[in-house]
């Protein structure tokens, strides 16, 4: 009893004044899409890959933050498991893209490695917050978080703010989904 | 879709309900210069503060229907600025708005630094002489401050998952204290449930005492900007609001008389007059009397994470705001300096944490000052207020044929009573033996820079009209549709698959 009111109070569950879909909806009219469907699921060119998008909220106190992922799918040439993050390298500026092993296969994170030098050029003035790479079940997925396309539900003060993704995030942003693409299908 | 099916569509959907939106307006009961001001407010004046409560709380709840009757008209996000703009103009919109949160942070922000520190640790009695001879305990609020400001810089999300534990904590830890001061035997003997005024109980003195009464209800309003969120706003966020008003001053009254009864207002300082209850000292105090050796343990723990928690969401929260103002071009470029590797606005965090740390500094950590900065900020939140009901009054007399889902009941009758409550409240806003310049200078000051920048902005870089209204259908519009940075010349093609 007293363990399933604490895991009530404790445990996973969206903040409090969340809508979720709001902020999707900004950010598909911030890429000049018409309505939360196409917002989703939508691919940014005729010919271009399908990124999804979806919400990730973080609480605060009386307040909290709703971030969104752009998700890319690759059908992988091989099978095999990993997990790999990347993050830009630098202290005041940015000298660098590393990439680390968060588990799976040694081998194909080495062949990973290889390839992204092919990637770093249009990844370094991408803001992106986090950038993470997994193949599994004969599948290759890109999960990014931006800086933009976010938003401050704030009560305290009581302020809202969407994070627009500007036109040149919004350019830096394609440009690293075409390279992956490119890069992911001949992995 | 006409704008008015919209309205009512969007009034009507929603995924918040009536339990969030009380949470909303009592959120903040716990924030030390809350209860600080509660304590010294029946400390000082007993019956005569209880009095001016009542008065504070049927001016807020005038006040309230005044909110709610604005949210109906505009559930937009951008709440105080949007109800201001459509009633008087840009320029008072941008005024009323900064002087709602950016003056009332630069005072109450603050408070919250130097006393977040004090309130923790005076509970805890070797701590507190530690934290003395190091500098004073006030430095663990500017600790505070620096550490959540570097956890933010580093991307580390503290309190995460807490906002339940920590508000439902509040409420118990302030409920449980004061229910049980009541009950135990009483340590003082007063005549009436809170104790004879040290002040006097005249009419002069309780308007005097308005003022700090008011700070126990400012926030009620915090519940207006999830009118969009709500289910059924029109008719939650009212009741919402007054029933949230009730409970904190229900609240209150308990704590209060409760600390009256069981801590002794003994003379702390003759030749200063400074008495027991006009410092942090009467909290640890009424703890151990009330609860033994465990009440101050279990109040310190309680305002620690209390503060700790408030400063988190000033440090996670308002540099992102600023970030965006910057994207859009409100601020200045270099405000968009992310860390290469976190991605944090590196830059607004240390602006965020150096407003608050520096003027704690400047002040010297002194909580002798905590009130001056308490009743600079009900002024500035008294003007914001002032300006909301003046313009849902002009709407009313203006726009009788907008869509009001929710009416002011009586009106103008509670719109006269808040706004000659407020205006009372101001004007006596000094407690006997406080100096009004104390009060009013600094606020005159911030006062008169933000009308300064308002007028800047909306004439040399807006280039508008700055006193003319704006159409409540016009921002309905945007709200509705329009959106930051929103464009179509992009090769951005909708292929209409559902994820």
């Amino acid at each position: 009893m007293s363990a399933s009111w604490l895991e009530h109070l404790t445990g996973p569950r969206a903040p409090a004044g969340y809508r979720p879909g709001a902020t999707l909806q900004r950010v598909g009219r911030n890429l000049g899409l018409t309505d939360l469907q196409s917002a989703t699921s939508f691919t940014y060119r005729e010919d271009g890959p399908r990124i999804e998008v979806r919400e990730r909220t973080e609480s605060h106190l009386l307040m909290h933050l709703v971030m969104c992922e752009f998700i890319l799918r690759v059908p992988a040439r091989d099978q095999g498991r990993l997990r790999a993050e990347l993050h830009h390298t630098g202290v005041l500026r940015r000298s660098g893209v590393a990439c680390r092993r968060r588990g799976g296969d040694q081998a194909l994170f080495e062949r990973l490695d290889a390839r992204l030098a092919a990637v770093h050029t249009v990844l370094m003035p991408l803001d992106f917050k986090r950038l993470a790479i997994d193949c599994q079940d004969g599948l290759w997925q890109v999960t990014l978080e931006h800086m933009g396309a976010s938003e401050v539900v704030n009560r305290m003060p009581a302020l809202r703010r969407y994070i627009p993704l500007d036109a040149e995030q919004r350019k830096h942003l394609w440009q690293v989904f075409d390279a992956l693409e490119r890069m992911l299908r001949d992995l | 879709m006409t704008i008015n099916n919209k309205l009512t569509e969007h009034l009507n959907r929603g995924s918040v309900g009536f339990p969030t939106a009380l949470a909303s307006t009592v959120g903040l009961i716990m924030a030390s210069p809350v209860i600080l001001t509660a304590t010294m407010g029946f400390g000082i004046g007993g019956s005569a503060f209880a009095v001016a409560m009542v008065i504070a709380a049927v001016m807020m709840l005038a006040q309230s229907t005044t909110f709610a009757e604005a949210a109906a008209i505009l559930p937009t996000t951008g709440s105080v600025y949007d109800y201001i703009n459509c009633g008087l103009g840009r320029f008072f919109a941008i005024t009323g708005t900064l002087s709602a949160y950016l003056i009332v942070h630069v005072f109450a922000g603050t408070a919250e630094t130097i006393l977040s520190g004090v309130m923790a640790l005076v509970n805890f009695e070797h701590l507190n002489t530690l934290a003395e001879s190091a500098g004073g305990s006030w430095l663990l609020g500017v600790g505070f401050v620096l550490v959540f400001g570097v956890l933010n810089a580093f991307g580390v999300s503290a309190f995460g998952r807490a906002e339940v534990v920590l508000t439902f904590g509040m409420w118990t830890t302030l409920m449980v204290f004061g229910v049980l001061g009541l009950i135990a035997a009483p340590a003082v003997e007063l005549d009436g449930p809170f104790g004879v005024s040290l002040v006097g109980t005249d009419l002069m003195t309780i308007l005097s005492l308005v003022g700090m009464a008011m700070f126990m209800f400012v926030g009620c309003e915090f519940v207006t900007p999830l009118a969009p969120e709500l289910r059924r706003s029109a008719w939650v966020m009212p009741k919402a609001m007054a029933l949230g008003l009730f409970g904190v001053a229900s609240c209150m009254f308990i704590y209060g008389a409760a600390m009256k009864r069981q801590v002794e207002n003994i003379v702390l300082d003759a030749a200063s007059g400074v008495h027991l209850l006009d410092t942090p000292m009467a909290i640890p105090r009424f703890a151990e009397q009330v609860m033994g050796d465990i009440g101050p343990v279990w109040l310190g723990i309680g305002f620690l994470f209390a503060g700790a928690a408030t400063i988190n969401t000033l440090m996670a929260g308002v540099p992102r705001i600023l970030y965006g103002m910057a994207v859009d071009g409100a601020l200045p470029k270099v405000f968009t300096y992310l860390h290469p590797r976190f991605k944090t606005p590196l830059l607004c965090i240390l602006v965020v944490a150096l407003i608050p740390c520096l003027h704690a500094w400047y002040l010297g950590g002194n909580t002798d000052n905590i009130l001056h900065l308490v009743l600079a900020a009900v002024c500035a939140w008294s003007t914001a207020y002032l300006l909301v009901t003046l313009s849902v009054v002009i709407l009313r007399i203006r726009r009788p044929d907008l869509p009001r889902a929710y009416r002011s009941p009586l009106f103008p009758l509670p719109q006269i009573v808040s706004s000659i409550g407020i205006l009372l409240g101001m004007w006596f806003i000094t407690p006997p033996g406080m100096n009004p310049a104390d009060v009013y200078l600094p606020f005159a000051v911030m006062l008169g820079a933000t009308a300064a920048y308002a007028l800047f902005w909306t004439l040399c870089v807006q280039k508008v009209n700055p006193f003319r209204p704006a159409r409540v259908e016009d921002v309905l519009e945007k709200e509705f549709a329009a959106e930051p940075g929103h464009s179509h010349n992009e090769q951005v093609q909708h292929v209409g698959k559902l994820a």
